[in-house]
């Protein structure tokens, strides 16, 4: 079973060597504190700040939507999105963004929203009388 | 709470219902039992044991078919005394999504799977062989597993309360607080919640019964592979496994390749396959039992590799469970779009996986010695020795998915080992990649580069390399062809897509390699024996779908930009992906012109008419087609539940099309208040024929229009309907446009519909004053009586008034029926210089009494009544009068700070290729489940 040694255990060096590698796209969630120290994109936790402006008019451009999010930090920033605005997007309780900081503006490239899901928010509807 | 007596509970289902799921739970536990002492007797004994094994399955089997049954009757019934059914039922759901609705939670998915299950075990012992005993003894005791998940016991060790399960039976009001329950009669009251409206389609009825009975047929191989060891026969089972693995393969690939269906339709993610945790987690049982089953075919063959098919059916099945418990216990969270949120089932759902991990390493651990394995190592121009290299690339896929996958996991895991030893290690947590597909992609190419090489030279090598020297020349024959060929074929496709690195053209190259290799097979070496092409089938299906998601993913484009606004200004990638098309006015997209043409609303469905026109070089118009995507609103039309693609299918691409924005105040009620509020409306006053001149219009009242028919808004006999037709000229434009506002009368209510000018900016109401304007008034006018019958004609002042006809069929805007009325109106033709008008005034008998109703034309200010009617010679009485001077006026309000509210936002994507995804997968699953026949005869050619 020689041969077939050989190739397990190389096999086993590079799914090491593959999964190094692998870690490294791996990232941290970052704030926007240190995502002004870096050029590279990163991912940011946060909240929709739902008292602030939330700016997207089709009639103006469609690929605009503007928005504040809080970090974990508590700081807060304006940040850009190149998209149609996501449907519920003023329901999500936290947004997980990717994309860098522009000067005061985070641009982001993907946005991944968490809803209230439909088992937490009990509520009852009331039948409406017809 | 104090006790209080509900009214019109149902109860009974219920308790019935909960004490099955514990019956269904005893009999398995017994049934495992039998089937284990049956196993390890002999002769009376044993057939005793497995009598009582195989009845307590039935029992097992039939509690959950009933439950399963009456989980449906009360969703039927819309029994909202359970919370099972309020939360997934609602009197609005069709009772085609009735099934869709009973998989949507946790509990009826535990349900389908453990229904599948049964079915499994069912006809295992059906097939009553040898394997049954060991086999349905293992079935049973997961089963006994799985019933806790439904089980919803409590129990109290000391002060905490300890609770198994989630029990589908449970009552609205033990599970949730809320003053309505305070009201004996609150089922009266509430409705259910209903099924999300994004899941009411019929992908929602067949994804989860396929994708589950793939789950649930993982467990038969697992169940073999564990029973050979306890039972000690290492190698007899490895030929019945097979037909089995074979099927689970089939079908769960069939159930991954409905998902991906799924998702590409709705384009939720923006294609077929995004890696999302689920996603990934139900392909990599998959690729392990693909792998198994290429193990467990050279272990047939040559005897080699029985260890390695034991470990990868039992990891198989281990990884069916991992993925449970990632989408069920929450753990994934804000990683995945589809994972189910928290109910406590974590801890079981651990101890289940891990019960029997530890057995099947167990079992193995004590036999390992006593496997039959050949002294002699693997031939390297051996077949056996290319499948298994084989083999380890797809565990090499396997466990690179399970990794990144599992990132949520080890974050869990350094919480808890922090925990123990008192550091806090959240410092190690880390993300899922800020570029999923990228990440994923990177890597995978490479398996994909593997497998397009080994399943296309392993078919040439045989069995323990014999005669390897005679073969060496076709050998060389063939992958010299195929290699030929693929260079071609790779470099043919280059003028049909972009490959942007060499890596892409290396796996566009290998995609092809093992199509021809595998076609090369086919023909030049078992043409004659058609029974074992299975693996070729599957081996192209695999290469077409290499090429299939490099023509799709890779050159997937969006093409709902608009280049002439920012030619030059910005890069390709920087364009936006959406478009604003506004009704009416076609686009330029690509060499497409797209325009919005109308939109319908039936229910909570909004469809969008848009039509594609191809242009060529000259802008002449090709090739034209419609396209509907629609919106879905939720049930209470506050917002939307989903915007839904509408798809053009060539054969070398998908065209998708999605409304993905609409103006806020189509979308928010709350909008759109806000948008009427902030409109500065000014009042006019109009008349027939009368133009006013506003700061930015110049508005003429163009007619009457009596009968207007008004969008989504039926009419009831007693409404009174009256339309003006607005012409309104826009100073900026340069433009005249004609729109009609409404006004409803009913039961003193007004009704309002404003005539909206979006490319003027305007939006004009009615006042109700038009009403008793246009058919009340009739102060000041002199009538005169008349006499005619059919065909007569006068002169009234300069106007000829002729009596066509009398009309039974009485539609008189003021006239409400009423039983026992004699009703009968007159047709009367007007001329006024060449102008022809026509006037149905009413006469009615009701109670005895009779009664007239007058018509008027408004135009010419013409009043006639209906007063008398003389049945014999047929001749009517009339009497007509004129108003004086002018029409009255009436008002009108003016707001020309009206936002256009038009257009929809739309997203436009091209999926070259795409169907190569479909074919190849299709293939490759067909090349499966054809396989089963051969083995299936195989097996009887043994054992007989």
């Amino acid at each position: 079973m020689k041969k077939i040694h050989i190739i397990g255990l190389l096999m086993i060096v590079v799914a090491i060597g593959v999964l190094i590698t692998a870690a490294k796209d791996l990232s941290t969630y970052s704030n926007f504190k240190s995502a002004s120290s870096t050029s590279d994109a990163v991912k940011i936790v946060g909240n929709l700040c739902k008292d602030k402006e939330i700016v997207y008019d089709p009639r103006k451009d469609p690929n605009y939507l503007s928005f504040f999010v809080k970090d974990n930090n508590g700081e807060i920033k304006k940040v850009v999105l190149k998209n149609a605005k996501p449907r519920d997007f003023e329901m999500s309780e936290q947004i997980v963004l990717t994309g860098t900081m522009q000067g005061e503006e985070f641009v982001a490239s993907d946005m991944l929203l968490k809803c209230p899901s439909k088992y937490k928010n009990e509520e009852i509807y009331v039948k409406s009388r017809s | 709470m104090q006790d209080i007596q509900y009214i019109g509970e149902n109860l009974l289902p219920g308790s019935l219902g909960h004490f099955l799921i514990i019956l269904a739970f005893s009999a398995a536990l017994l049934s495992s039992y039998s089937f284990f002492q049956a196993n390890s007797r002999s002769g009376d004994e044993s057939t005793s044991w497995k009598k009582i094994g195989r009845i307590s399955f039935l029992v097992h089997g039939f509690s959950i078919f009933t439950v399963i049954g009456l989980i449906f009757y009360l969703m039927l019934n819309e029994r909202y005394e359970y919370q099972y059914v309020w939360a997934h039922v609602n009197s609005e759901l069709p009772k085609r999504y009735i099934f869709s609705a009973f998989w949507e939670g946790q509990e009826g998915s535990f349900l389908l799977w453990m229904f599948w299950h049964v079915i499994l075990g069912f006809v295992i012992i059906y097939k009553n062989n040898s394997w049954e005993k060991p086999v349905i003894g293992i079935l049973s005791l997961v089963q006994v597993f799985i019933v806790t998940m439904i089980m919803g016991v409590y129990f109290n060790i000391g002060t905490h309360g300890l609770k198994f399960g989630s029990n589908p039976f449970m009552l609205l009001r033990e599970t949730m607080d809320a003053p309505i329950f305070s009201n004996p009669d609150y089922l009266k009251l509430i409705k259910g919640k209903g099924l999300n409206p994004l899941l009411q389609n019929y992908w929602m009825t067949i994804h989860p019964p396929t994708l589950f009975l793939g789950f649930a047929s993982t467990v038969i191989p697992f169940c073999f592979a564990l029973a050979a060891l306890i039972n000690k026969q290492y190698t007899a089972w490895l030929k019945p496994v097979l037909p089995w693995a074979l099927f689970s393969a089939a079908i769960l690939g069939l159930g991954i390749l409905m998902g991906a269906a799924w998702a590409y339709e709705a384009l939720s993610f923006g294609g077929y396959w995004a890696w999302d945790p689920v996603e990934n987690m139900s392909l990599v049982p998959w690729l392990i039992m693909v792998a198994a089953i290429h193990s467990n075919v050279v272990s047939n063959a040559t005897g080699y590799s029985n260890k390695t098919t034991y470990v990868l059916y039992v990891l198989s099945f281990i990884g069916i469970l991992y993925s449970t418990f990632l989408t069920r216990s929450g753990v994934l969270g804000d990683t995945s779009v589809h994972a189910f949120t928290e109910m406590g089932l974590e801890w079981q759902l651990i101890i289940f996986m891990s019960f029997f991990s530890l057995w099947a390493i167990y079992l193995y651990a004590r036999n390992t010695k006593n496997i039959p394995t050949p002294k002699e190592e693997e031939k390297i121009n051996s077949k056996e020795f290319w499948m298994f290299i084989g083999t380890l690339v797809l565990m090499f896929s396997s466990i690179l998915i399970s990794f990144t996958t599992s990132i949520p996991v080890f974050n869990k895991l350094f919480d808890l080992f922090g925990s123990l030893i008192g550091q806090d290690l959240k410092y190690l947590h880390r993300t899922s990649p800020t570029d999923a597909v990228a990440h994923y992609n990177k890597y995978q190419l490479w398996i994909g580069v593997l497998i397009g090489i080994f399943s296309g030279i392993a078919q040439f090598f045989r069995y323990s390399g014999t005669n390897w020297k005679n073969t060496v020349p076709k050998f060389l024959r063939s992958i010299a062809i195929s290699s030929v060929l693929s260079v071609i074929f790779t470099w043919l496709t280059t003028y049909w897509i972009q490959l942007f690195s060499w890596q892409y053209y290396l796996l566009l190259g290998l995609g092809y390699f093992t199509i021809f290799a595998n076609i090369d097979y086919f023909i030049f070496y078992i043409r004659n024996n058609l029974k074992i092409a299975g693996s070729v089938f599957s081996h192209v299906g695999f290469g077409l779908l290499i090429i299939g998601i490099i023509a799709s993913g890779l050159n997937k484009r969006h093409i709902s930009v608009n280049k002439f606004a920012l030619d030059g200004i910005l890069s390709d990638d920087k364009l936006g992906k959406n478009i604003v098309l506004i009704k009416g006015l076609p686009m330029i997209m690509n060499d497409f012109k797209v325009t919005y043409v109308s939109d319908t609303m039936y229910n909570h469905t909004k469809e969008f008419n848009i039509n594609y026109s191809r242009l060529d070089k000259k802008g002449k118009v090709v090739e034209s087609f419609n396209i509907s995507p629609y919106i879905l609103y939720t049930n209470d039309f506050s917002k939307l539940a989903s915007t839904n693609p509408s798809t053009k299918r060539y054969l070398g691409m998908d065209i998708f099309s999605v409304v993905s924005n609409l103006p806020k105040e189509e979308v928010e009620p709350e909008a759109a208040k806000q948008k009427e509020d902030s409109l500065k409306y000014r009042l006019y006053a109009i008349g027939l024929q009368d133009t006013v001149v506003t700061d930015k219009n110049i508005i003429t009242v163009a007619g009457i229009i009596k009968n207007p028919t008004i969008k989504h808004f039926e009419l009831k006999s007693g409404d009174l309907p009256l339309g003006v037709k607005l012409n309104v000229y826009n100073k900026k434009e340069n433009q005249n446009y004609t729109e009609t506002a409404s006004i409803i009368l009913r039961d003193k209510f007004v009704y309002d519909f404003p005539a909206v000018f979006n490319a003027a900016g305007t939006k004009i109401k009615l006042k109700e004053d038009a009403i008793r304007s246009i058919f009340m008034d009739d102060e000041g006018i002199q009538f005169k009586p008349f006499s005619f019958k059919r065909g007569d004609k006068i002169d009234f002042e300069g106007l000829s008034i002729g009596f066509r006809d009398f009309n039974k069929n009485v539609k008189h805007p003021l006239y409400s029926p009423q039983e026992g009325d004699i009703a009968v109106s007159a047709i009367m033709v007007i001329e006024s210089s060449g102008t022809k008008y026509t006037a149905e005034p009413l006469y009615l008998i009701r109670g005895g009494s009779p009664f007239n109703l007058k018509d008027v034309v408004n135009e010419l200010g013409l009043h006639i009544r209906f007063t008398g009617i003389d049945p014999k010679t047929e001749t009517v009485n009339l009497e007509i009068g004129k108003t004086p001077g002018k029409p009255k006026s009436f008002g009108i309000e003016v707001a020309e700070n009206f936002e256009r509210s038009d257009f929809i936002v739309l997203e436009a994507v091209l999926f070259p290729g795409i169907n190569l995804v479909w074919g190849g997968s299709l293939l490759m699953l067909f090349g499966l489940a054809f396989s089963i026949f051969k083995r299936f005869k195989d097996q009887k050619t043994t054992i007989v």
